[in-house]
C-alpha cells in the first residue's frame, strides 16, 4: 500500500465521522482497513474521540446560573420602568397628530382668513399654518425620543459594568 | 437565517408559543425557564469559543441580558439555540475587538491556536471543568487545537447540530464549514496520538 492510499484513507475516516461518503468510497476504506493496521488503529482512535465529543460534561455552575438570572431580573426591572417612563409622551404625540389632522381644514381656515385680513402674503399665513400643524407633535417626538435615548444610554452602561462582575 | 426555521416539534408547539410570548414580553421568568434549559450548552459553546471560563461566564451573562433586551426581534419560526448560540458568537466578536482590537477570525487564527488564553502547562481552565477523566482528556485534545475548529467540533458533534444551524450561526459558507469540520477531526486526530502514547 502507497502513502498515498494511507492519506485518502485519513480522509475517508474524517468522512464517515460527518456521514459525508459515498457507497464507493466506504467500500474501498472497508478494503483498506482491513489489510492495514495502522489506519484500522487510526479509525479506532477517531471514533472513540467522536464518541468522547458526543458526551463530553461541561456544567455552569449554580452560582453562575443564579447571578446571571438576578442579572436578567434587574435589566428587566430597568427596561419596564424605562418603557413606563416614555408611554405617557408616547400617548401624548398621537394624540395631538391625531387632534391636528381633525381639526386642520377649519385651521386652515382661520388661517386663510386672517391672512387676508391682515393682507399677508399666501405663503406667510401657510408657513404659519404649517409650523402650527407640525409642531406640537413634533415637540413631543423629539421629547420621547430623547427619554428613549437617555434610557438606552443606562442600558448600555449597565451592560458595560456586568462584563467585570465577578 | 432561513435555516433557523422551525424550533421545537409538534409536541412542544404550546411551550414554544409561551417562549415566544414571554421573550416579546420581556418576561424574566420565561427566560429563567430558558436559562434552565439552555445554560449547559451555551457555556459549553462559549467556552469553545474562548477557550477562557471567566470570559465564557462574562459572555454568559451578557448573552442572557441580550436576549431579553432582543427578545421582541425573535420570531416563533427560528430555532431557539441557534438564535441564542448567533447572539453569544457576535458578544464574542464584540469582545475581541474590544480586549485585543482583533476580528474573531483573526482570533480564532490556526496559527493563533488557543483564542484568547495562551496554553496552560497543567490543565487549562477550559478543562477544569470537565468532569471525568475521560473528560479531561478530551478537553485536553480539544484545547490544543485551533478555537475555528474546535467550535464546530462542539457544535456538530455535542449539540449534534445539522450543517445548516452551524452555518447560521457561523455565518458562512457550508463549505467552510465542512472544510473546518474535516481540519478539526484531523487535528484532533493528531493530537491524540501523542495523548493516546
Amino acid at each position: 500500500m502507497s502513502e498515498a492510499d494511507h492519506e485518502r484513507a485519513r480522509k475517508l475516516l474524517a468522512a464517515v465521522a460527518l456521514d459525508d461518503i459515498t457507497v464507493g468510497e466506504r467500500n474501498w476504506l472497508d478494503r483498506h482497513l482491513a489489510g492495514c493496521t495502522e489506519c484500522s488503529s487510526e479509525a479506532g482512535a477517531l471514533s472513540a474521540a467522536v464518541q468522547s465529543l458526543r458526551v463530553l460534561t461541561v456544567a455552569a455552575s449554580p452560582e453562575l446560573v443564579q447571578q446571571t438570572k438576578l442579572a436578567v431580573y434587574r435589566r428587566a426591572q430597568q427596561l419596564q420602568a424605562a418603557r413606563s417612563r416614555s408611554a405617557p409622551l408616547w400617548i401624548a404625540t398621537a394624540i395631538s397628530s391625531i387632534w391636528m389632522i381633525l381639526t386642520a381644514p377649519y385651521v386652515w381656515r382661520t388661517f386663510a382668513w386672517f391672512g387676508q385680513m391682515a393682507h399677508m402674503p399666501d405663503a406667510v399665513w401657510q408657513a404659519g399654518f404649517l409650523m402650527w400643524w407640525f409642531l406640537p407633535a413634533t415637540v413631543l417626538a423629539a421629547a420621547a425620543a430623547s427619554r428613549y435615548t437617555a434610557s438606552e444610554r443606562v442600558s448600555n452602561w449597565a451592560n458595560e459594568s456586568n462584563w467585570g462582575q465577578r | 437565517m432561513d435555516a433557523v426555521i422551525t424550533w421545537f416539534g409538534n409536541p412542544m408547539e404550546q411551550e414554544s408559543a409561551r417562549f415566544v410570548k414571554g421573550l416579546h414580553r420581556g418576561d424574566p421568568e420565561i427566560l429563567d425557564d430558558l436559562i434552565e434549559i439552555y445554560q449547559h450548552r451555551l457555556l459549553r459553546y462559549l467556552l469553545s469559543l474562548t477557550g477562557s471560563r471567566p470570559m465564557a461566564e462574562d459572555i454568559f451573562q451578557e448573552t442572557w441580558l441580550r436576549v431579553l433586551e432582543r427578545g421582541r426581534q425573535y420570531r416563533s419560526q427560528w430555532r431557539f439555540d441557534v438564535w441564542l448560540f448567533s447572539i453569544a458568537r457576535h458578544l464574542v466578536i464584540d469582545e475581541a475587538r474590544r480586549k485585543r482590537g482583533l476580528s474573531l477570525d483573526e482570533l480564532m487564527d490556526s496559527e493563533a491556536g488557543m483564542g484568547f488564553e495562551p496554553l496552560a502547562r497543567g490543565l487549562s481552565p477550559f478543562e477544569e471543568v470537565v468532569a471525568g477523566q475521560e473528560g479531561e482528556r478530551v478537553m485536553r485534545v480539544l484545547s490544543r487545537i485551533p478555537a475555528v475548529y474546535r467550535e464546530v467540533l462542539i457544535l456538530r458533534f455535542h449539540d449534534e447540530l445539522p450543517l445548516d444551524d452551524i452555518v447560521a450561526i457561523i455565518n458562512v459558507p457550508l463549505s467552510t464549514v465542512k472544510s473546518r469540520l474535516y481540519r478539526g477531526l484531523e487535528a484532533v486526530r493528531k493530537t491524540m496520538g501523542p495523548e493516546q502514547s
